[in-house]
C-alpha cells in the first residue's frame, strides 16, 4: 500500500468511516492473523485476538505518532496476544520454571532454519511447548530482546533465556528427527 | 553467545507470511466498533462538565456564605438588658430598628386638634398597639425613667428594666442592617402601650416571639395628653423626639401603672448581629511552567534498540494555562481551593534509533596480543513533537504562615485531561520504544507556596506531578516528575 493511500485510510478511519475501516482492516488481516497464530493455542484463539486487536486499532488511532504503520500494528497485536497468552496461563500452569539443557545447541541451527520456508518453521514452532514458543516467537520473530520478552512475559530474563534455550534445543531435536 | 546473536533472525522470513482471510471477520469487527461510531466525543464534555462541576461547587460555597451572612445570635442575657426605643427616618440602620406609638392606641391623640396630631406624631416613636396579649407581669421597676445613650446619629431612649434583652443587640454591629426595615416584616419591634384596668406593672417577656406591648394605664395615658395639649412643637421627628423626653421626664409615673410584654420580635433573624464565616475567595489567572530533565536513560532500553540524546535535555515539556479557581476560608489560616485550568503544553522527545543487529565490526588492539571485536551500529535520530490542549480539575488545601499576606504553601491533587493532541514524528521505523497506549486522563499532584501582593494579586510558584499518562512518551525512559512553573492571579469577591 502507497504511503499516501495509508495517509488518506487512516484519515477516514480517524473520522470513523466504515468504509476506510474496511480498508484497513482487509489490508491488514491476514499478516495481523498470521501473528496471532504465532502465540495462539488454536485458529480460533487468534481470530479472537485479531478482533480485539483491531477494535483496539480503530479506538486508538489518534495515538498512532506518525512512523511505521505496520510496525504499530504488528505491536499492538503482538501486545493483545501476549495478553490472551497470560489470559490461557493463568488457567494453566506458571512457566517460570528455569530450563537448563542437557546439550548444547550446535552450531548450525539458525543456518537449517534460514533455509526452510515460513509455513515449514510455523509448523515446527507450533510443536514446541507453549512457553518456549512466545519466547521464540518474540526473540527470533518479531526481534525482541530478552529484557523486552521478559517485560512483557512477566518473568526474569534468565528465564526467558532458558525457554529460548528450549525452544532451540527442541526445535533442532525435530530438525534432526526430520531430515533423518 | 551465539545464540543471543539469533535475536531477530527470521524476522525477514515472516515479513510477508500471512494467514488466509476471515470469513465474515469484518462483519464481527464492525458490529463492536459501530457503537463506538455513534459514541459522541465525550473530552468535550468532560470539560463542560468539569465546567459545570466547579461551578456549582462555587455556586454552592457563595450561596452558603450568603446565608451565613444573614445568621444571627441574639444575645438573651437576662441581666443588663435595654428596651431601646429610637428615632425614625436616620439614615442610621440602627436608628431603623424602631418602636412606634400607634395612633390607634391612642384614640385621645386623634381626636385632638391639628396641631396636636402632630404632635402625636412625636408618640410614634413606639408603636403601640392594643390588644396584644399580655405575657407576664412581673413588678421590677418602680418608676419610669428616661435615659438618653449616645449612640452614632441616633438618640436613644432606655428604660432599665431587667428584663431579657432583645433591643440592646442592635448595638452589637451597627455596621451592617441590610434589610431591616423590610416591609414585608412586620417585625420590627414593636412596643405597645395599652390601658390597663387593673394597673401596670412591668413585666419580663417570656415569650420573645411576639410584639412588644407596653400596656400603659389610663393614668398615664391621659398625663401624655395633657403633655401634647399643652403645646407639642408641629416638627421633625428627632426634634419631636427631644421634646416628648423633656416631656416624659416631667412625667411622675406610678411604678404599677406600667406593664411591658412582649409577645413577638419577628426582626430577629434581621438583627445586624452577623457573624462572617467561610468567605469565599474568586480569582483568574495565568500559570507558565517548565519541565526540565525529565528522564533518564533506561539501560535495558538503549542495549536493545533506543538510545536517547543527551539525557539531560531529551524531552522537553512546556506548558502554559489560564484557570479560574475559588478559595473558601475553612478559617483564618487555611483555606480549601478548587480550579478549572485551560492550557497548552508542548512536550518533545529526541532519540536515536539504533538498528536492530550490528551493520559491523571493528577490531581493535587492547594491547599486543589482544584484540577486541566492537560492533557498530546503523543509528538514527529523529524528534517527536506532541502538541497538547488540556484541562485540569483540582482541589486541594492552602494553610498561611502569613495569613495577613495570605502567604503560605499548598497542595492540591489535579485531573489532567487531554482534550486534544497532535503528534508529529520523523522517527524512522517502528520503535519499540515508543509508547502506543496513551490516555486521555492523567492524576497528578501540584505543591507549592503562595504569596498575595497589594491584595488582589496572587503569585505562586509550584512543581508538579508529571502528568505521563496523557503524554507520549518512550518505553524504557523513566521520567521524573518535576514539572516547576509559576503563576500569577487576580483576585476578586
Amino acid at each position: 500500500m502507497k504511503a499516501i493511500d495509508l495517509k488518506s485510510i487512516l484519515e477516514g478511519c480517524l473520522q470513523k468511516d466504515p468504509r476506510f475501516q474496511r480498508i484497513l482492516y482487509e489490508s491488514y488481516a491476514r499478516p495481523m492473523l498470521a501473528i496471532c497464530l504465532r502465540y495462539a493455542a488454536d485458529r480460533m484463539e487468534a481470530e479472537d485476538v485479531l478482533q480485539q486487536g483491531f477494535v483496539k486499532v480503530f479506538r486508538g488511532l489518534e495515538s498512532y505518532n506518525g512512523g511505521s504503520f505496520e510496525g504499530w500494528l504488528k505491536r499492538i497485536f503482538i501486545r493483545e496476544s501476549i495478553n490472551q497468552y497470560h489470559n490461557r496461563r493463568r488457567k494453566q500452569l506458571d512457566y517460570t520454571d528455569e530450563f537448563s539443557p542437557s546439550i548444547q545447541p550446535q552450531d548450525g541451527f539458525a543456518d537449517a532454519l534460514s533455509i526452510m520456508r515460513a509455513d515449514e518453521i510455523m509448523k515446527l514452532v507450533n510443536r514446541l511447548p507453549e512457553g518456549s514458543r512466545v519466547v521464540f516467537n518474540l526473540f527470533a520473530i518479531e526481534g525482541f530482546g530478552h529484557s523486552e520478552i521478559a517485560d512483557m512475559l512477566g518473568i526474569s530474563e534468565g528465564t526467558s533465556k532458558s525457554q529460548y534455550s528450549r525452544a532451540r534445543m527442541l526445535l533442532r531435536e525435530q530438525l534432526t528427527h526430520t531430515t533423518t | 553467545m551465539k545464540e543471543d546473536m539469533e535475536q531477530g533472525f527470521l524476522a525477514n522470513k515472516f515479513d510477508d507470511w500471512s494467514s488466509e482471510p476471515i470469513p465474515n471477520g469484518w462483519k464481527k469487527i464492525n458490529q463492536v466498533i459501530e457503537v463506538d461510531r455513534n459514541k459522541p466525543n465525550r473530552k468535550p464534555m468532560f470539560f463542560i462538565l468539569g465546567l459545570a462541576f466547579l461551578g456549582l461547587i462555587s455556586g454552592g460555597l457563595f450561596l452558603y456564605n450568603q446565608n451565613l451572612k444573614t445568621e444571627t445570635t441574639l444575645n438573651m442575657v437576662r441581666a443588663n438588658s435595654q428596651i431601646e426605643i429610637q428615632s425614625i427616618g436616620s439614615s442610621d440602620p440602627v436608628q431603623t430598628i424602631q418602636s412606634r406609638i400607634s395612633e390607634e392606641k391612642v384614640p385621645q391623640v386623634s381626636s385632638l386638634g391639628p396641631k396636636e396630631q402632630n404632635s402625636s406624631k412625636v408618640q410614634s416613636m413606639a408603636r403601640l398597639r392594643k390588644g396584644v396579649e399580655k405575657v407576664a407581669v412581673n413588678p421590677v421597676v418602680s418608676n419610669f425613667s428616661n435615659q438618653q445613650s449616645e449612640h452614632k446619629n441616633s438618640k436613644t431612649y432606655s428604660q432599665k428594666v431587667g428584663v431579657p434583652a432583645f433591643a440592646n443587640v442592635y448595638n452589637q454591629d451597627s455596621k451592617r442592617t441590610p434589610e431591616i426595615l423590610d416591609e414585608t416584616h412586620e417585625n420590627q419591634l414593636i412596643a405597645q402601650v395599652e390601658d390597663q384596668s387593673n394597673g401596670g406593672q412591668i413585666g419580663i417577656p417570656t415569650d420573645i416571639e411576639g410584639p412588644i406591648g407596653v400596656n400603659e394605664s389610663s393614668d398615664i395615658a391621659s398625663r401624655i395628653d395633657e403633655g401634647k395639649l399643652a403645646g407639642l412643637p408641629n416638627s421633625p421627628m428627632p426634634e419631636n423626639i427631644e421634646f416628648l423626653q423633656t416631656r416624659l421626664t416631667d412625667l411622675e409615673v406610678p411604678s404599677t401603672d406600667f406593664q411591658i410584654v412582649v409577645n413577638r420580635v419577628q426582626l430577629v433573624r434581621d438583627f445586624p448581629i452577623t457573624k462572617k464565616l467561610n468567605p469565599c475567595f474568586y480569582s483568574v489567572g495565568v500559570s507558565v511552567g517548565y519541565a526540565p530533565r525529565s528522564i533518564e536513560i533506561n539501560q535495558n532500553e538503549t542495549v536493545s534498540n533506543l538510545a536517547v540524546l543527551n539525557s539531560g535535555k531529551s524531552i522537553q515539556s512546556w506548558f502554559g494555562n489560564v484557570g479560574f479557581s475559588v478559595q473558601n476560608e475553612l478559617k483564618p489560616w487555611i483555606r480549601s481551593f478548587a480550579s478549572l485550568k485551560l492550557g497548552v503544553m508542548s512536550h518533545s522527545i529526541s532519540m536515536i534509533e539504533t538498528g536492530k543487529n550490528p551493520s559491523g565490526f571493528v577490531m581493535s588492539m587492547a594491547d599486543s596480543t589482544n584484540f577486541k571485536m566492537i560492533p557498530t551500529w546503523d543509528q538514527t535520530s529523529g524528534k517527536m513533537n506532541q502538541e497538547l490542549i488540556y484541562s485540569t480539575i483540582e482541589f486541594g488545601l492552602n494553610p498561611f504562615l502569613i495569613p495577613s499576606k495570605q502567604s503560605g504553601p499548598f497542595a492540591s491533587a489535579a485531573i489532567w485531561v487531554a482534550l486534544s493532541q497532535t503528534i508529529h514524528s520523523n522517527l524512522i521505523g517502528a520503535s519499540t520504544g515508543l509508547q502506543d497506549s496513551r490516555e486521555n486522563v492523567a492524576l497528578s499532584y501540584r505543591l507549592g507556596y503562595q504569596h498575595v501582593f497589594a491584595g488582589f494579586i496572587r503569585g505562586e510558584i509550584y512543581m508538579a506531578g508529571m502528568p505521563d499518562k496523557i503524554l507520549a512518551n518512550s518505553k524504557g525512559l523513566s521520567i521524573k516528575p518535576q514539572l516547576v512553573g509559576m503563576g500569577f492571579h487576580y483576585i476578586f469577591h
